[in-house]
């Protein structure tokens, strides 16, 4: 008995085959199969060939795998690549990798101060020095070295 | 654009200049586009400085240069406002691209931090800041610190802004050890006067602080708990206090008053009494599931009366886990709350005292192992005690017993706790038998004063 495949592509045009069984932890991809709009190639624009490459892994990992070792999955990723994930997860609606890549995220951010936080994620400093004053003012405890 | 820099150098030259400047009208987008256009090509530093040096120095009168350097000074500022808003809306753009989750999914994250980090989150970028206003940011939160270090306006602030979404609050001052596990003897009672931490807080700056009344907490921090037709306490679930010297028994039973659905309530170190406080959860906690609560005046609260026992027991029957610790607790109100708590499986009854055990004979305890497996009571008996070994013996229970190594003037007193194991009668005194026990509960010694 061969098994339902379905396949995807990734906004670089790469193709992907998977197991429809598998693809339907996605519930994107669940509402699509149920109806009846997953018979050829489904187009996924907001996801890059490297990213899907991972969720595809995931979704196969993810029926035969324990959880603990589950976790495992998104540890030594880079930050870009657990953002990339993380947001792939909430397109295709895959509540277990959206979890995983959410709370490894929240791991990083934990204990950071300010200026690692910046530096870790490349992100800049928009705030007036007013507003910037004013937020470090409002919870004076935290700031606190 | 050569000519109109030229024309107004020429400007300059005149003797008398005019006294207010020659301003563009305000509809001359193009010349303005133009003019800012170029002077933002012209070349660097050395350039800018020599020819307004030369305009200032080709100005006869004082005030005219006086007027000229204004002008500079005023135009130059606003040219840097200008570009520093562009800076800050470039950053944002840059911002969006290295962190491309949607608010919704950045809230997710945030949601799962703790309140100190949601703090450095929102100070980090206005994305990131906007993302960490959301209530459910600020679902548990934990400001339980080493040192006295929160006031009431940030406990408002934060129950304000969990709202609804407020599920936990962890709040005042922990003693300087690790979280204890469940079953000590250490306790988390954080006094000022055997405080060693490196602040070298004192009992006088203590006073000190007296007079600054916001600098820390005191008893109405939770007040906001009952604000907005009492919102935020309605779906709180936990509420663990450490230490905060200024609540008092009208305060807290004010903030429970306000928290119908709490299941876990941890009071440690608070001056409020065992009695006032139960009455109060009986009353409006009637979910309760566990209650930890570790007295201030180790040995000074006897004022645990059988009626709040009953009632506590009547009013409270999803207790799974209590703690009663450093209380006058005699050997019927145990008993009571042993038996009459049905779901009761661990109580902490260590520094608590005036109870020999007795209590425990008149227990079935084959009975409640079967009805509650896992069952597990901590407690110090005195040496001596007359609980029936034979009893406990029989009905399969492992049991240690262990007494205090260092009893100095003090009774030596046996720690005990029992448990549903594999059948296994551990006659070893004193050690650690953690091996041969399933659960992981710790067996200790302690001379409580």
């Amino acid at each position: 008995m061969s098994k339902k495949m379905l396949t995807f592509m990734s906004k670089d045009k790469q193709q992907f085959t998977i197991e429809e069984e598998f693809a339907v932890q996605s519930v994107t991809i669940r509402n699509m199969v149920e109806e009846d709009c997953a018979s050829s190639v489904i187009p996924l624009p907001n996801v890059h060939s490297e990213t899907l490459t991972l969720v595809i892994e995931y979704l196969n990992k993810q029926a035969s795998v324990a959880e603990n070792d589950l976790k495992k999955f998104v540890d030594e990723k880079q930050i870009s690549t657990l953002l990339d994930l993380a947001k792939a997860a909430s397109y295709l609606d895959i509540k277990g990798l959206m979890d995983l890549a959410c709370e490894k995220l929240a791991d990083l951010i934990k204990d950071m101060t300010v200026e690692e936080l910046r530096e870790i994620f490349q992100i800049e400093n928009d705030f007036t020095p007013e507003e910037e004053q004013a937020l470090r003012a409002e919870f004076p405890w935290a700031f606190e070295v | 654009m050569e000519d109109s820099l030229l024309s107004s150098s020429s400007m300059a030259k005149r003797p008398k200049p005019p006294s207010s400047p020659h301003l563009l009208p305000d509809s001359d987008h193009f010349t303005m586009d133009a003019l800012l256009s170029s002077f933002l090509s012209l070349s660097d530093s050395p350039s800018i400085h020599t020819s307004f040096d030369r305009l200032i120095q080709s100005t006869d009168s004082d005030s005219d240069q006086n007027h000229l350097i204004q002008r500079a000074l005023h135009l130059g500022s606003l040219l840097l406002e200008a570009a520093n808003r562009s800076a800050r809306r470039c950053s944002s753009s840059h911002n969006a691209v290295v962190w491309p989750l949607s608010p919704d999914l950045t809230i997710k994250v945030f949601s799962m931090l703790d309140t100190q980090s949601v703090c450095y989150a929102a100070a980090t970028c206005s994305f990131f800041q906007k993302c960490a206003m959301d209530p459910l940011c600020f679902a548990n939160i934990d400001l339980a610190t080493l040192v006295p270090k929160v006031n009431n306006a940030v406990v408002s602030t934060m129950i304000h802004r969990a709202g609804v979404a407020l599920k936990s609050i962890k709040l005042g001052v922990l003693p300087p050890i690790p979280a204890p596990p469940f079953f000590s003897s250490q306790p988390l009672v954080y006094s000022i006067r055997n405080s060693n931490d490196a602040s070298g807080f004192s009992w006088n700056d203590k006073r000190s602080r007296q007079g600054r009344e916001s600098s820390i907490l005191t008893r109405s921090c939770l007040n906001s708990l009952s604000g907005n037709g009492g919102a935020p306490g309605a779906h709180l679930r936990r509420l663990h206090l450490y230490n905060i010297e200024r609540m008092d028994n009208t305060a807290l039973l004010a903030s429970l008053s306000a928290c119908p659905s709490l299941l876990d309530l941890e009071i440690v170190g608070l001056h409020v009494e065992l009695r006032h406080t139960l009455e109060s959860v009986s009353k409006h906690c009637p979910l309760i599931e566990r209650l930890v609560f570790e007295s201030s005046k180790t040995g000074r609260d006897d004022g645990l009366k059988y009626p709040t026992c009953n009632e506590f027991v009547l009013n409270c029957p999803n207790i799974t886990t209590l703690a009663l610790k450093g209380f006058k607790l005699h050997d019927y109100k145990a008993r009571m709350l042993v038996k009459g708590l049905r779901k009761l499986k661990h109580i902490d009854l260590s520094t608590s005292y005036s109870f020999t055990g007795a209590f425990l004979n008149f227990i079935p305890i084959k009975e409640l192992l079967e009805q509650r497996p896992d069952f597990c009571l901590v407690a110090e008996f005195p040496k001596g005690s007359y609980f029936d070994v034979e009893q406990l013996t029989e009905s399969d229970v492992s049991l240690s017993l262990s007494s205090g190594s260092h009893s100095s003037s003090h009774t030596a007193y046996h720690s005990v706790f029992m448990n549903t194991s594999d059948g296994s009668y551990n006659s070893d005194h004193g050690s650690g038998n953690e091996d041969s026990i399933e659960s992981s509960f710790i067996i200790y010694e302690e001379n409580s004063d």
